[in-house]
């Protein structure tokens, strides 16, 4: 099998559209889940509602302990038959979301369980609620500490968008997926592919690097 | 005098392994209460307990007359109960042997982010009277630097500041120079004298033994969880009654 240089520069504008898509369901995941994993973190962290707390730390024990794929059809077969009929494009950001949430809800504990027990006894002694000790104190300690698995997080979820193409959502793979179906061109399609998810990666991180050197030096 | 803080019956233990026994203490304005012992004699555990940092397994704590509610230190705490307790949590200004200063603060938001978020200071207020407590510790050209990048003294002296910014009818001070050198030791005593000088009433648990004699209006001996004796600080140095006192005495240069 030949690899034809000249159908990657005419593939690659096609499967841009695809690659746009992986980007808007990257960028929403990563809002959803990031914010309800820092909210689930802090909430595991206080300890308040401890029947809420088991229903939490069962939702990060199912989520880390089952397959990605098998949740995305689980919310795509399950949500309808709640009532709950989604597009396969927010059925794919809800599953998405709620599998980074558990990550980063992990992540966000276990940064601010890290954070010296000294700096919340000196919270709490100048009279500040658990909240603001959470909020004020320790969290804005551990964002440091939270940057390098956060980082991975994001590139995960940026290539855990492909998955969707099972649920039918035209992201990048899926895209690609369909050019390979109708006109047979296997090599050229995936490398285009490839370096698209690459040269996203490479930027999240690449930001991800200067954020840690500069903001949190 | 008026008693500030009232232990009574104060007592805890860790899985099992009994910290403190029941234990009486009463500081009335103007004393300078110094609690001595070996290291596990129950120091820390006690002035832990008066915050309720650590909440007393029996017994009760009084500040100013008002009975603290250890409800108020358990996550479960009702916003109220959490709210009334952190009101007097902030008239006993507590000092760490290891600082704990807020790591990612400068010098002079450590000290004004209580007034400004607890005592609803306005910032430019806050920071000006968090100005003034640096410049009374000899500080007041670090008020931008962090905690990382001052010695152990400045931390320590920043510390006291940040506990008298919430004007404190009481001091706590938990082993306040143990983590220091010979000279930052001095300049940390220096700033606490200053204190005593202007008639802080103050509870410590120290190792420094001369200037807890010189500084002292009592002292307390703890051994094994217990205040085994206490006095003047001329009665207990140099004429101690209980025969585990005068074994520690004995180990004093």
């Amino acid at each position: 099998m030949e690899f034809d240089f000249s159908l990657v520069w005419e593939l690659a504008p096609k499967l841009f559209e695809g690659l746009v898509l992986t980007l808007q369901l990257s960028a929403l995941t990563v809002a959803l889940g990031l914010s309800s994993g820092i909210v689930l973190g802090l909430f595991r962290v206080s300890r308040v509602l401890p029947a809420v707390q088991v229903l939490v730390k069962g939702f990060v024990y199912f989520m880390r302990g089952t397959p990605l794929l098998v949740q995305i059809y689980m919310v795509f077969f399950l949500l309808p038959r709640l009532g709950l009929t989604l597009s396969p494009y927010w059925t794919g950001v809800a599953a998405l979301s709620l599998h980074m949430a558990a990550y980063v809800t992990e992540i966000t504990r276990s940064a601010i369980e890290s954070i010296h027990p000294g700096q919340g006894e000196a919270a709490v002694s100048v009279g500040l609620t658990r909240f603001q000790t959470l909020w004020i104190v320790q969290l804005p300690q551990a964002a440091k500490q939270m940057v390098p698995p956060l980082t991975n997080e994001l590139a995960s979820t940026i290539k855990n968008t492909s998955l969707l193409s099972v649920i039918a959502v035209f992201e990048l793979t899926k895209a690609g997926n369909s050019i390979i179906q109708r006109e047979f061109i296997f090599f050229e399609v995936f490398f285009v592919v490839a370096v698209y998810y690459l040269i996203v990666v490479q930027l999240v991180t690449t930001v991800a690097n200067v954020l840690e050197r500069r903001v949190f030096a | 005098m008026k008693a500030v803080l009232e232990l009574a019956g104060i007592s805890k233990s860790y899985n099992g392994v009994p910290a403190l026994h029941p234990n009486d203490m009463t500081v009335s304005s103007g004393d300078v209460i110094v609690l001595i012992g070996a290291s596990g004699s129950g120091k820390s555990t006690l002035l832990r307990c008066s915050n309720m940092l650590a909440v007393p397994d029996t017994g009760t704590v009084t500040l100013e007359g008002v009975a603290l509610d250890p409800e108020g230190a358990r996550p479960r705490a009702s916003r109220r109960q959490a709210a009334s307790l952190a009101r007097q949590r902030i008239r006993m200004g507590m000092v760490f042997q290891s600082f704990n200063l807020f790591e990612h603060l400068s010098a002079m938001e450590n000290i004004a982010l209580s007034p400004r978020k607890v005592l609803k200071v306005d910032k430019t207020e806050a920071n000006d009277h968090a100005l003034k407590l640096l410049k009374d510790v000899g500080l007041e050209e670090h008020a931008d630097k962090r905690p990382s990048q001052m010695s152990g003294g400045q931390q320590q002296r920043v510390a006291i500041a940040r506990a008298l910014a919430l004007e404190p009818s009481v001091m706590l001070f938990d082993e306040p120079t143990s983590s220091l050198d010979p000279r930052l030791t001095q300049e940390v005593l220096r700033t606490i004298r200053a204190l005593t000088d202007n008639g802080m009433t103050m509870l410590m648990a120290t190792h420094e033994m001369r200037f807890a004699e010189e500084i002292a209006t009592e002292i307390a001996y703890m051994d094994a969880g217990r205040i085994v004796e206490r006095g003047k600080p001329e009665q207990i140095f140099h004429s101690p009654a209980e025969e585990s006192t005068k074994d520690f005495m004995s180990c004093i240069l």
